[in-house]
C-alpha cells in the first residue's frame, strides 16, 4: 500500500511495504517516481500483483515522466526536428526497453 | 524512431482522460509497445512496411498534434484577435463568396500567436471529457463513427461541426474559471479549420476521437497500404 499526500514534483510521499513506512521524501525526478511506482507494486503476494494493464499504464507513465523532462528544455529548439535531439531522455528510455 | 510510442507518452500528460480510453488496452497496445519499445532499425515510411505500422504511425503523429493543439489553446498570451471577431470570421468562411484570402490575411496576427504554448497541465481532465462528450453526441452513433466523420465537402460533417463548436464554447464559458484564460479565443481561432490546414473540420483531438480514428484506421486498413504506397512512390 503506498500513500500519497498530493501527486506534484513537491509532494511529500510515504510508502508501507511489508510493514515498514517509508517516506520517499519530495518526488522531484523520474528516479523518485519510479521508486514510488515499483514501491505501489505488490511484489508479495501473487493474487494482487499489477495486471497488464497497470504494467501497461506504468510503462506510458515513465516514458511520459522522461518526455516532461526532455520538453521543459524543447523551446530553445525551435528549429530542430530530430526527436533523438528534441527528445534525448525519451528517446534514451525507448532504447532501453527490450525488444519483443 | 518510435512516433506511436511519442504520441502515447504526449498523451499520458493527460493522464486518465486517455487512459480510460476503449482502446487504451493491453489488447490493443500491449503488442504494439512491446514491438515497437524497443525497435530502433525499423523506420516508418519504408517501401515494404505493412499496414500496422502505418496505422500505428498515423495514430501517433495524430496524438502528439492533439497534445500540441491543447497546448497552443492554453497559450497565457493575449490573443491579437478575440473570440468575437474570430466567430465572424469563421462564419465568413462557410460564405463560398467570400475573400478568403483577405480573411486569412485578417488571421495573420493570430496565425503568430497560435504558434506560442501554454502548460498542458492546466487543463482540467474533466472538462476535457465533457468536450469528449461533445464529440461523442455530434459524431458518432452507439459508439461508431458516423461514416461522414472526417469527410470533406460534407454537410452532415460541416452542420454537426458547427454545433460541436458551439458545445465546446459553452463548456469553456460555464467553466471559464478552470480552463486557461484564453481558451475561448484561440478555440476559436483553431475551430476555422480552413486556416489550420486541414482539409475538412477537425474537432479537438480528445480520447474518443483518437479512438475513432482508430477504428477508421482499423476499418481501413488495406486503403491506408494503399494511399501511403502510392504516396511514397511519388515522393
Amino acid at each position: 500500500m503506498i500513500e500519497v499526500s498530493n501527486y506534484s514534483d513537491n509532494a511529500t510521499t510515504k510508502g508501507c511495504l511489508l510493514g515498514v513506512y517509508l517516506n520517499i521524501g519530495k518526488l522531484e525526478g523520474p528516479g523518485e517516481l519510479a521508486m514510488l511506482r515499483y514501491l505501489s507494486r505488490n511484489q508479495q503476494k501473487s493474487t494482487f500483483k499489477a495486471t497488464d494493464e497497470e504494467k501497461l499504464v506504468e510503462v506510458v507513465d515513465e516514458l511520459t515522466d522522461l518526455l516532461k523532462v526532455d520538453r521543459g528544455r524543447v523551446r530553445d529548439l525551435e528549429d530542430e526536428d530530430e526527436l533523438e535531439v528534441l527528445y534525448p531522455k525519451f528517446c534514451q528510455g525507448v532504447e532501453r526497453r527490450p525488444s519483443h | 524512431m518510435p512516433l506511436f510510442i511519442l504520441g502515447l507518452a504526449m498523451v499520458g500528460q493527460l493522464g486518465r482522460h486517455y487512459k480510460h480510453c476503449p482502446w487504451f488496452t493491453v489488447g490493443r497496445l500491449g503488442g504494439m509497445l512491446g514491438e515497437y519499445g524497443g525497435v530502433s532499425d525499423r523506420q516508418y515510411g519504408k517501401m515494404g512496411c505493412d499496414a500496422n505500422e502505418r496505422a500505428m504511425k498515423f495514430l501517433g503523429d495524430f496524438m502528439t498534434e492533439s497534445v500540441e493543439v491543447l497546448e497552443k489553446l492554453a497559450n497565457q498570451q493575449e490573443p491579437p484577435v478575440r473570440r468575437r471577431e474570430l466567430e465572424k470570421i469563421r462564419d465568413a468562411f462557410e460564405d463560398p463568396k467570400s475573400d478568403k484570402e483577405a480573411l486569412r490575411g485578417q488571421l495573420a496576427g493570430m496565425v503568430t500567436a497560435f504558434e506560442g504554448r501554454g502548460d498542458v497541465g492546466e487543463w482540467d481532465l474533466e472538462i476535457l471529457d465533457r468536450i469528449d462528450q461533445c464529440f461523442e453526441e455530434h459524431f458518432t452513433s452507439e459508439g461508431t463513427a458516423e461514416s461522414w466523420v472526417f469527410m470533406p465537402d460534407d454537410d452532415r460533417n460541416l452542420g454537426r461541426y458547427a454545433k460541436y463548436c458551439g458545445e465546446v464554447d459553452r463548456i469553456l464559458l460555464t467553466y471559464s474559471d478552470a480552463v486557461p484564460k484564453y481558451a475561448r479565443d484561440y478555440f476559436a481561432f483553431y475551430s476555422i479549420w480552413e486556416v489550420q490546414g486541414y482539409a475538412f473540420p477537425m474537432p479537438l483531438g480528445t480520447s474518443k476521437v483518437v479512438s475513432v480514428l482508430a477504428q477508421l484506421l482499423e476499418r481501413y486498413q488495406p486503403g491506408v497500404i494503399e494511399v501511403s504506397c502510392l504516396l511514397m512512390k511519388l515522393m
